[in-house]
């Protein structure tokens, strides 16, 4: 591989510097126009880096577009430069503009895979800049990583970079870099897991990351997907933020009996969809209520909470503490039973927040109707419900929550957290369990 | 799940997800020579990637846990989310810092926390993967931490010691609404975190000004410090908000205050919106404050008492010149800087550069839209060299149906720029 210490870019510029030189030498991209002036000669000193870079501008009038400048400066001077309407002064600074914006891009996007060569460590990239701008934006990479070995190629020429210093090569023509680097995998789970899918604004991010640059970088496959998915999620999420029970409470519901009327009509999530409805169930008059998380698979066969093996569980250390299963209203946080299917097994499957606010209107009639000295929430979706807030039940177990309204509000395990919990915890569990129910059983 | 050691890709997902509420993300603002290391840092900030929500990727932003302590109604990392949790160790998080900076993914590392143990300690593993980074790896490339709520001053002082930036969160602009929403934290406490980074800022500028600044002098947050404001989780008015930043920014001479649309959280708490984060308010909250910074308003000027809340289809500023008409219209060839920032249309750079040209000539319409002024609404409010037909509207009922509102979509609007630039 040919190896020269001096870019093309610079040649060419050196080239059309000198003008005599460069009327004989074979020059690299095009010819230049011939004019009288030489720029050597007539281009301030303080011009020349600007001068440089325009001359990495990719268009067919770069060196025609740098005479003319030379040819306006040897006549008026360069002062027409600094004026923002001069014709000339704003195509200056336009290519100026596109000429830092295609540096800056590349420091952005160029991507480094790591890779050995002969037993050495050494980091390729491929880049595809809009200009010939090779030569300028490798000077950062230059700063920032002096001690590693690295090349970028493009398909203009390519820099390698070794012990501290840059050489170039002919260009790079390959189309893709097939480079295994297995950094790019967690990259790319970063790039997914970082991103807000609710704020989607594909417009802001292709322009700044334009698609030409896709297909040098790792993350670039996910975009598609990742946009389909969130266009998904935001179309659920606003269904699922308006759904709500309310519109089938009937405006004067002044009975339990009136919402077990109502209640088989709901459709404020989509589970009632799936399977009947179970109203809650008990003494109107209670001064004890308690709050489950929704129905399960016997509780939804025969339409009555508390039934299933929780619920029995339940029932039977309610009575071991003294109290007696007619005296309460028992109810549940979502009235539809949510489920998985596994074969035949309907799997119980936990609420989202979003339908706990959906049924909570249910909820909060009844605890307006009956008004009972003391709630039980049986587990954090009741909590929830009646409070408006998570609770980790493992913290607050045992304690009263605060309440808003006439009553008081003590929060416990779910019965089938007990017949769910490891062999070493079960007894704990079930001791803690009986004294939630004792205190809630002694203030009502 | 316990027992099994979660992979690091797996922690990158769960950390990087509760990272992502935060907005900032920015890496500019500091300078560090390459230290025979890995990376330098250069004063202006690189975009590395841009998400399809239209931010940039600038920084690893991630946090060291999201086990927490606490219990802000506004967070997912809140201990009643049962969210799943991750931890990283001090060695993990180096380790992808490095891995991801020399493949040129990422300018550095942004590094945040849940609360795990006590304050102390959180920050006190937080500052040390800042001096592993610096001291191990002579590692140049830019470090923002987040002071944990209630870190001691030694630790919040040895942050900025080898950090760009430190930043410590007000979150909700009203000190009523945090007692609700996050008893945990109050505003006295941060804005006490706030006034020892300044110190600390202060003194490190005093020493570089100093006539004999020591050699081994120690950079302290060349990059300052910055805050993050939630929109639209309260009641909170713009006014409101705008207030609060802007005493920020007095008081504790903050670089950024960061604007965040609250974004409904999984397993939210029912108190708080469920709908989409309110970008347009976030988008116009970025304009006012760039006013207010660069522009010479007031805030008072922008979210006034009787309408305390900004317009979302309008620009504030050409709010501001359709409630001030009797102040236009400005003569673009004589006026003073002051004045000609208040036109609608018209951004800071145009300014200068309508500035520098008048030196040369008499400008014209057609000489405006070449230095990127937007006409489209600075026609109506300007004299040029020429007989402006517009004019005539000033003083008109029609200017109002002239100046069509702009859709409050979001989608057809650049908001994700406006965040980095502000620019209106
Ligand atoms: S779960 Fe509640 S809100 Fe949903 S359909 Fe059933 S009753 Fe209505
Ligand atoms: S302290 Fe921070 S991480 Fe913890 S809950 Fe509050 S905001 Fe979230």
């Amino acid at each position: 591989m040919e190896l020269s210490t001096i870019s093309k870019t610079r040649t060419a510029f050196n080239d059309w510097l000198n003008k005599e030189a460069a009327l004989q030498s074979n020059l690299l991209f095009e010819s230049f126009s011939s004019e009288k002036v030489i720029p050597k000669d007539v281009l301030p000193r303080k011009l020349k880096g600007d001068a440089y870079a325009i001359s990495c501008y990719r268009d067919e009038t770069r060196w025609s577009f740098l005479d003319r400048v030379c040819e306006r400066i040897s006549k008026e001077g360069s002062r027409f430069l600094e004026d923002p309407a001069d014709r000339d002064a704003i195509e200056w600074t336009n290519r100026l503009k596109a000429i830092r914006r295609d540096v800056h891009k590349a420091h952005a996007f160029v991507r480094f895979k790591k890779t050995t060569e002969e037993g050495k460590e050494i980091f390729i990239a491929w880049h595809r800049p809009q200009h010939l701008t090779t030569d300028l934006f490798i000077r950062l990479f230059c700063r920032r990583f002096p001690t590693m070995h690295w090349m970028i190629l493009t398909a203009d020429e390519c820099a390698h970079f070794e012990n501290g210093k840059v050489q170039f090569s002919k260009a790079y023509e390959g189309q893709s870099l097939e480079i295994e680097d297995h950094w790019e995998e967690n990259w790319r789970t970063y790039y997914s897991s970082i991103y807000n899918p609710a704020r989607l604004m594909v417009q802001a991010m292709k322009k700044e990351m334009p698609q030409w640059h896709w297909q040098t970088m790792p993350e670039s496959s996910l975009i598609p997907n990742l946009i389909r998915q969130s266009q998904n999620k935001i179309h659920t999420m606003a269904q699922k933020s308006q759904r709500s029970a309310s519109p089938y409470i009937p405006t004067f519901c002044q009975s339990i009996e009136k919402i077990q009327e109502s209640l088989p009509q709901c459709e404020g999530c989509s589970l009632h969809a799936h399977c009947r409805v179970t109203p809650g169930k008990g003494n109107s008059k209670a001064s004890l209520l308690f709050v489950g998380e929704q129905p399960g698979d016997e509780e939804e066969k025969r339409g009555e909470p508390f039934i299933g093996p929780a619920g029995q569980l339940l029932r039977k250390t309610w009575e071991e503490v003294g109290g007696n299963w007619n005296d309460l209203y028992v109810t549940n946080a979502l009235k539809h039973f949510k489920y998985e299917l596994r074969g035949k097994m309907r799997l119980h499957k936990r609420p989202g927040s979003d339908e706990v606010a959906a049924c909570r209107p249910w909820l909060q009639k009844e605890l307006e109707l009956i008004s009972p000295k003391v709630i039980l929430c049986l587990g954090s979706t009741a909590a929830l419900s009646v409070s408006g807030r998570l609770w980790p039940v493992e913290r607050y177990r045992g304690t009263w929550l605060p309440s808003a309204g006439q009553s008081r509000i003590l929060l416990t395990y779910h019965p089938a957290a007990l017949l769910r919990a490891p062999d070493q915890k079960k007894q704990e569990y079930e001791r803690d369990f009986k004294n939630d129910l004792k205190l809630a059983l002694s203030v009502a | 799940m316990y027992g099994i050691k979660m992979q690091i890709a797996e922690k990158l997902a769960i950390l990087a997800d509760a990272a992502k509420y935060d907005a900032s993300c920015a890496s500019s603002g500091s300078k560090r020579k390459n230290m025979g290391g890995m990376g330098n840092t250069e004063g202006m900030g690189i975009c590395h990637s841009y998400t399809p929500d239209g931010r940039c990727i600038s920084l690893l932003k991630i946090l060291l846990t999201n086990h927490c302590l606490y219990d802000c109604t506004y967070c997912v990392n809140r201990v009643s989310s049962d969210v799943k949790r991750a931890q990283f160790t001090v060695e993990e998080v180096v380790n992808l810092t490095l891995q991801f900076y020399q493949r040129n993914y990422i300018e550095g590392l942004f590094l945040s926390s849940g609360v795990m143990g006590s304050a102390d300690a959180t920050m006190e593993r937080m500052v040390s993967v800042a001096r592993t980074l610096r001291e191990k790896h002579l590692f140049g490339g830019y470090i923002h931490l987040k002071a944990v709520a209630g870190a001691s001053k030694e630790l919040c002082r040895a942050a900025g010691l080898w950090a760009d930036r430190v930043s410590a969160n007000i979150e909700l602009p009203r000190s009523e609404d945090l007692v609700k929403l996050a008893p945990a934290k109050s505003h006295a406490e941060t804005e006490l975190t706030m006034s020892i980074l300044k110190e600390g800022i202060d003194e490190a500028k005093a020493e570089a000004q100093s006539k004999n600044p020591s050699k081994f002098r120690k950079s302290f947050a060349p990059a300052g410090q910055s805050t993050q404001l939630i929109v639209g989780a309260t009641e909170a008015s713009d006014r409101h908000i705008l207030g609060k930043a802007v005493s920020l920014y007095d008081t504790y001479r903050l670089r950024r205050v960061y604007y965040t649309a609250y974004s409904p959280i999984p397993h939210a708490d029912l108190s708080l919106p469920p709908e989409r984060p309110p970008l347009m308010r976030e988008h116009r909250l970025y304009q006012a404050d760039w006013l207010v910074r660069y522009y010479g308003f007031q805030v008072q000027e922008l979210a006034t008492e009787t309408n305390p809340n900004l317009d979302l289809s309008r620009d504030p500023k050409l709010c501001w010149a359709l409630q001030n008409r009797a102040l236009f219209p400005v003569d673009i060839n004589v006026a003073p800087r002051e004045n000609l920032l208040r036109i609608p249309g018209l951004g800071v750079r145009t300014v200068e550069r309508i500035l520098k040209a008048r030196r040369f000539r008499k400008l014209t319409m057609q000489d405006l839209s070449r230095m990127g002024a937007s006409l489209k609404k600075a026609k109506y409010f300007i004299q040029v060299r020429e007989d402006n037909p517009f004019l005539k509207y000033v003083d008109s009922f029609g200017l109002e149906a002239q100046l069509k509102p702009e859709p409050v979509q979001l989608s057809l609007f650049e908001t994700g720029l406006s965040a980095q630039t502000g620019e209106v």
